[in-house]
């Protein structure tokens, strides 16, 4: 049997496996794209034919996701896909950041956040559970997680920031796609947390969801307000022009042009940034 | 929300309950995907088979939706539209939700259609519901036929080599239109054991497409490069 990640999308969309902003995002495209449309076609004909049946069990569920994506079951918060794994993930992660403190910034530690390092206010860590420990491994080997293991964030902003203390994280991937962590399409909510100590965040990740392997830069800021998934995908556009370029050491921020969006309320030290690198791999064999 | 342990004085006219109807107008996420569960089938099962409908040009029929990207495109727009807050404050609560969500889908298929038709002009004598979008029309679509039939026979050698316990699944859940539940204490399964097999028997019916899609492939890869060097050398 192929293995799940190395189906299509379009196939995978049919077994029911794609969470509500990557089915919003694959019925969206296949608007445009005829080769993946007549991939998706066959694949929902032939659950039809299977069911004998006119219309495939899944394809009521595709489109209720496709309208929780798009926000048609707000306001309210989106349900979650995956109530219990994030609980225990959570909770795992919770376990370690307690047991272990704050967890080191740079030396020997691959989730320590590149950038401004102890300049900025703002840390990130990256866990990351591959489903074969008891919990998450902070100090995973080299900085890795594999593509069937769920990724959650932790964050820490120092005492001494006085400015936004609303949570934005988004991710780059190798193939220079936008992944929306909080906020994200299914679930506007933004967290705004406590200063002085680490605080998990409320949403993990399944790797296998809309993720390919390879490198993965996660960015991180404490905003004094929610900013908008477009802000985002213009941070994003800014960002994926630079990575390589001279300035890619410079902190986050300062690669985005003066007037962007994401920035609007951060004059004056209001804002803080951070990033994080992840490298995703196919197998769990670090 | 239970529907059914209400009393009828806890009912609104259209048939939900009061609380289902609150929740509907003040937009509550719950509310809205009940109603969505509600409804669904009932709005695929009209984009699906098509509709009549009357035009200055007369009477017409849409014949309905065969591709599923197009039909879940059509259903998706239709709760869309329907679930706007305006269109919930429009609602009264005492006609039928569902004539007024047929209505919405019928709009959305023929404003689509009359698109089509402003971007693809059509000849004259072209019958009214061949200017419609998507109308499920094989007979019309000789590739598309071919096609339908090639897949029916890949699916059809796909069941022939499912295993015999695998054949009884199929046969429980899709022949005799048992739920997991059923099937499963048919069987003599645990649930879990059943929606697990199932999965795999999905998996593995479109790990056979994609195989046979590759076949198909090569198998006219060979007659599609003579052509192509034909036509170079011409």
């Amino acid at each position: 049997m192929i293995g799940r990640w190395r189906r299509p999308p379009e196939h995978r969309a049919a077994l029911g496996e794609l969470d509500e902003a990557a089915t919003a995002a694959l019925l969206r495209r296949l608007a445009h794209d005829d080769a993946a449309r007549a991939r998706y076609d066959r694949a929902i004909a032939a659950m039809r034919l299977l069911e004998r049946s006119d219309v495939a069990e899944v394809e009521l569920e595709l489109v209720e996701r496709w309208l929780a994506a798009d926000g048609v079951f707000a306001p309210q918060t989106a349900t979650r896909r995956w109530p219990l794994l994030l609980t225990s993930v959570l909770a795992a992660a919770a376990a370690v950041l307690w047991l272990r403190g704050a967890p080191p910034r740079h030396a020997g530690d691959e989730f320590t956040p590149r950038g401004p390092g102890d300049a900025t206010p703002l840390s990130l860590q990256l866990l990351c559970d591959d489903g074969r420990d008891a919990g998450p491994r902070v100090e995973a080997a080299q900085g890795r997680c594999p593509r069937d293991g769920t990724l959650a964030f932790a964050v820490r902003l120092e005492p001494r920031h006085d400015g936004g203390r609303v949570v934005v994280l988004f991710g780059l991937d190798a193939a220079g796609e936008v992944q929306y962590y909080v906020p994200n399409p299914d679930d506007a909510a933004v967290p705004a947390i406590e200063p002085g100590r680490w605080q998990p965040l409320s949403r993990a990740v399944r790797l296998e969801v809309n993720h390919v392997a390879g490198p993965l830069r996660i960015y991180a800021a404490a905003l004094p307000a929610a900013p908008t998934l477009d802000a985002i995908d213009a941070a994003a556009t800014a960002l994926r022009r630079r990575v390589g370029s001279d300035d890619d050491d410079r902190p986050w921020s300062a690669r985005l042009p003066a007037q962007a969006e994401l920035l609007a309320g951060c004059g004056a030290d209001r804002c803080a940034f951070a990033q994080a690198d992840l490298l995703v791999t196919e197998d769990a064999t670090p | 929300m239970n529907r059914t342990a209400e009393p009828d004085d806890a009912r609104a006219p259209c048939g939900w309950s009061r609380t289902l109807l609150a929740g509907f107008r003040a937009g509550a996420p719950e509310a809205l995907r009940e109603i969505y569960r509600m409804h669904a089938r009932e709005i695929t099962t009209m984009l699906r088979h098509g509709f009549a409908f009357e035009s200055n040009a007369g009477i017409g029929r849409f014949g309905g939706l065969s591709s599923p990207f197009e039909l879940q495109d059509a259903l998706h727009e239709t709760f869309a539209r329907a679930f706007e807050p305006a269109a919930r404050r429009a609602f009264d609560g005492i006609r039928p939700y569902g004539p007024y969500l047929r209505t919405i889908a019928r709009n959305v298929v023929l404003r689509a259609g009359r698109r089509q038709r402003e971007r693809v002009p059509l000849p004259d004598g072209i019958e009214q519901e061949r200017a419609v979008a998507g109308t499920d029309d094989d007979a019309g679509d000789p590739e598309r036929a071919a096609q339908d039939r090639e897949l029916v026979a890949v699916v059809r050698a796909f069941l022939d080599r499912v295993a015999p316990a695998d054949r009884a699944l199929l046969q429980a859940r899709f022949v005799d239109g048992l739920s997991q539940r059923d099937a499963a204490e048919q069987l003599g399964l645990g649930r879990q054991q059943l929606r697990t097999r199932e999965a795999r028997l999905r998996e593995a019916l479109l790990d056979h497409l994609r195989e046979r899609g590759r076949e198909g492939l090569a198998a006219v890869l060979p007659s599609l490069l003579t052509a192509l060097v034909v036509e170079a050398l011409r």
